[in-house]
């Protein structure tokens, strides 16, 4: 019993059951390797203690500031709350009938098939290197696209239209299974209208990955980072936007992804029209997501769960006009979405003004300086430039 | 280009709260939230019941927030002022409907397992286990679980949480530990495989042989 005493009691050992990152299983297999002898101690504690990781509830976003908010409001009438008697009690005996069903339920969970894979996207590209948007041709050419602002665009012969020039690809290129990667660094952004008249607008920090035909019913593009779409109708094929972890699918409509790699979660904000949400690991008792108009569905990438609320669109699509507007927004999450903008970095001298929440709209067309001028002034702080990439808030 | 993630200083951080400041109570309260809620739920399995306890805790929390010190204790401090609010709420309510009369909290773990048994079809077997190891446990077995394993708590922590002493839990998670290495003897093989369908990507079936290959180690199945 010792033996598995002193890995209970070893925090490290337990981070690496309950909460697992890379680096923990790089330590423990490294130390699996110096400890030959504790291999099958170290095995079996894992798989017993796995077996009792249970299901932990949370409440989302708004449940939390909600009721951060309610606190803040009786401490400052420092009052306790009213309490209201509620009826508990009723659903307390429903309470054990359900969890029974629950155990029953994920008993007989099984797996759906899973999307079919795509070519691996090439990492190859420095996003943050301070080159200019990227297009990838299939023959493995690369064009540079010096605008900060770039446009791509196709003619109706196929060729494309490179901010003025023109290029005229090779008719063999033109094959639905020829893929075009198109790749925009830090502080560049772009458009770009596909050979099926839909037009995309891609943020900072982006790849985009799309064939250069489309044919066979089907409309499938592949997005890291954050792209407003403006889908051209066509019923006959469905327009399916891949993501790492989630896929949407349309037939004609505007809507917005934000799926950064780095973020939380992966936010879908719908302008018109309808979409679907998918996972890309369903399971038998994930449901797809439905949204309306004005729905924003956030999926968080720890959890796995969807959040699905109404949300003011210009908030999150009017960064393709460059303009920023924020409702509410914690101070962090727009200090991210500048850096990506600029390609710069912003620190604090005071982490906890991150935390600060505030309501506004930023003109991204005017110079950086003035931008980060008038956020520090909303703040009432300074805003420190300490060289050309690296500013810090004071 | 993902924001450096600073190092609060804890002693200000104190200082800021028990002053007052709204900041300092905000990231407070987003530190705890998840876990508290969690473990409310536990507790008794009912959203509003928990929300509203939560709010009475974090209330007294600023109201008495010079009388308790930072940081060793404040986790099980909230626990613990969680759980008792939690108790005397039930208790209070239980005048007005008929409850059982022990046990008012039943700690109900909602096992994830199945849920990361998604891989394959979940054998018979498997389902056994599970079940074996859930009967076998009883309510303080399972809140000690809890604490000790998931929320990271020490033996001391848990202690004045659950409300008895030290050598208690102690002698309580030596007799999980022992129902564990049960299960385990006469159960390893099914359980490696588990581990393997958990670990997903590690596992190696060679169909001809009908072997896991774990970290190296073949065990044979089937």
């Amino acid at each position: 019993m010792e033996e598995y005493y002193r890995y209970i009691d070893d925090t490290k050992f337990m981070d690496w059951v309950f909460s697992p990152t890379v680096e923990l299983d790089q330590y423990w297999e490294a130390y699996i390797k110096e400890h030959p002898e504790d291999r099958a101690t170290i095995i079996k504690l894992k798989v017993a203690l796995f077996t009792f990781k249970s299901k932990q509830q949370f409440l989302n976003t708004s449940q939390k500031s909600n009721l951060l908010d309610n606190i803040q409001k009786s401490i400052s009438t420092n009052l306790k709350k009213r309490k209201v008697r509620r009826l508990y009690l009723q659903t307390f005996k429903y309470a054990a009938a359900a969890l029974l069903l629950f155990l029953v339920g994920t008993l007989i969970n099984i797996q759906n098939k899973k999307v079919e894979d795509w070519p691996p996207m090439d990492y190859s590209t420095e996003l943050n290197s301070s080159s200019n948007t990227q297009l990838i041709l299939p023959d493995g050419t690369q064009i540079n696209l010096e605008d900060s602002d770039s446009k791509v665009r196709y003619t109706k012969t196929g060729s494309i239209i490179v901010n003025k020039d023109t290029i005229n690809t090779l008719a063999e290129y033109r094959q639905p299974n020829k893929l075009i990667q198109l790749i925009v660094p830090y502080g560049k952004k772009s458009r770009l209208s596909l050979p099926d008249g839909s037009i995309v607008y891609l943020n900072a920090g982006s790849r985009f990955i799309y064939p250069s035909c489309f044919e066979g019913g089907k409309r499938e593009v592949r997005l890291l980072g954050e792209a407003f779409f403006d889908v051209a109708k066509d019923k006959q094929s469905p327009f399916i936007v891949r993501t790492q972890r989630l896929s949407v699918k349309v037939l004609g409509t505007q809507f917005n992804i934000s799926a950064y790699p780095l973020d939380k979660s992966v936010e879908t904000v719908l302008a018109e029209g309808s979409v679907k949400i998918i996972q890309n690991n369903k399971k038998f008792f994930n449901k797809d997501i439905f949204l309306t108009p004005g729905q924003m569905a956030s999926y968080d990438n720890e959890t796995g769960k969807f959040t699905v609320e109404m949300v003011d669109i210009e908030n999150h699509i009017l960064w393709k006009d460059g303009i920023l507007k924020f409702e509410n927004l914690e101070l962090n999450r727009i200090v991210k979405k500048l850096e990506r903008y600029y390609n710069i970095n912003i620190g604090f001298n005071d982490p906890l003004t991150g935390m600060v929440i505030i309501t506004g709209k930023l003109d991204l067309n005017t110079d950086m300086d003035s931008v980060l001028e008038n956020l520090a002034t909303t703040m009432s702080s300074e805003i420190k430039k300490l060289n050309d990439k690296n500013y810090k808030i004071m | 280009m993902e924001l450096q993630s600073e190092i609060i200083d804890h002693e200000k951080f104190w200082k800021e709260f028990t002053e007052g400041s709204q900041l300092a109570f905000t990231i407070l309260y987003n530190h705890h939230i998840d876990q508290l809620f969690a473990y409310g739920i536990k507790l008794f399995g009912n959203d509003e019941l928990v929300k509203d306890c939560i709010h009475e805790v974090f209330l007294d929390l600023h109201l008495h927030r010079e009388t308790i010190s930072y940081p060793r204790n404040l986790k099980s401090y909230l626990f613990k002022a969680l759980k008792s609010t939690i108790f005397r709420r039930l208790k209070r309510e239980r005048k007005y409907a008929t409850l059982p009369n022990d046990d008012i909290l039943i700690f109900d773990l909602e096992y994830s397992i199945e849920d990361k048994i998604i891989a394959e079809e979940v054998t018979k077997e498997q389902k056994q286990i599970v079940e074996t190891i859930l009967r076998k446990l009883n309510k303080d077995q399972r809140e000690i679980i809890f604490l000790k394993f998931e929320s990271g708590f020490d033996y001391d922590e848990i202690a004045e949480i659950i409300g008895i002493n030290r050598d208690s839990v102690y002698k309580q998670v030596y007799r999980i530990l022992k129902k564990l290495r049960d299960i385990l003897e006469k159960e390893s093989m099914v359980l490696f495989f588990i581990y393997s369908l958990l670990n997903g990507a590690k596992k190696k079936i060679k169909k001809d042989k009908k072997v896991v290959q774990i970290l190296g180690v073949e065990f044979p199945i089937g």
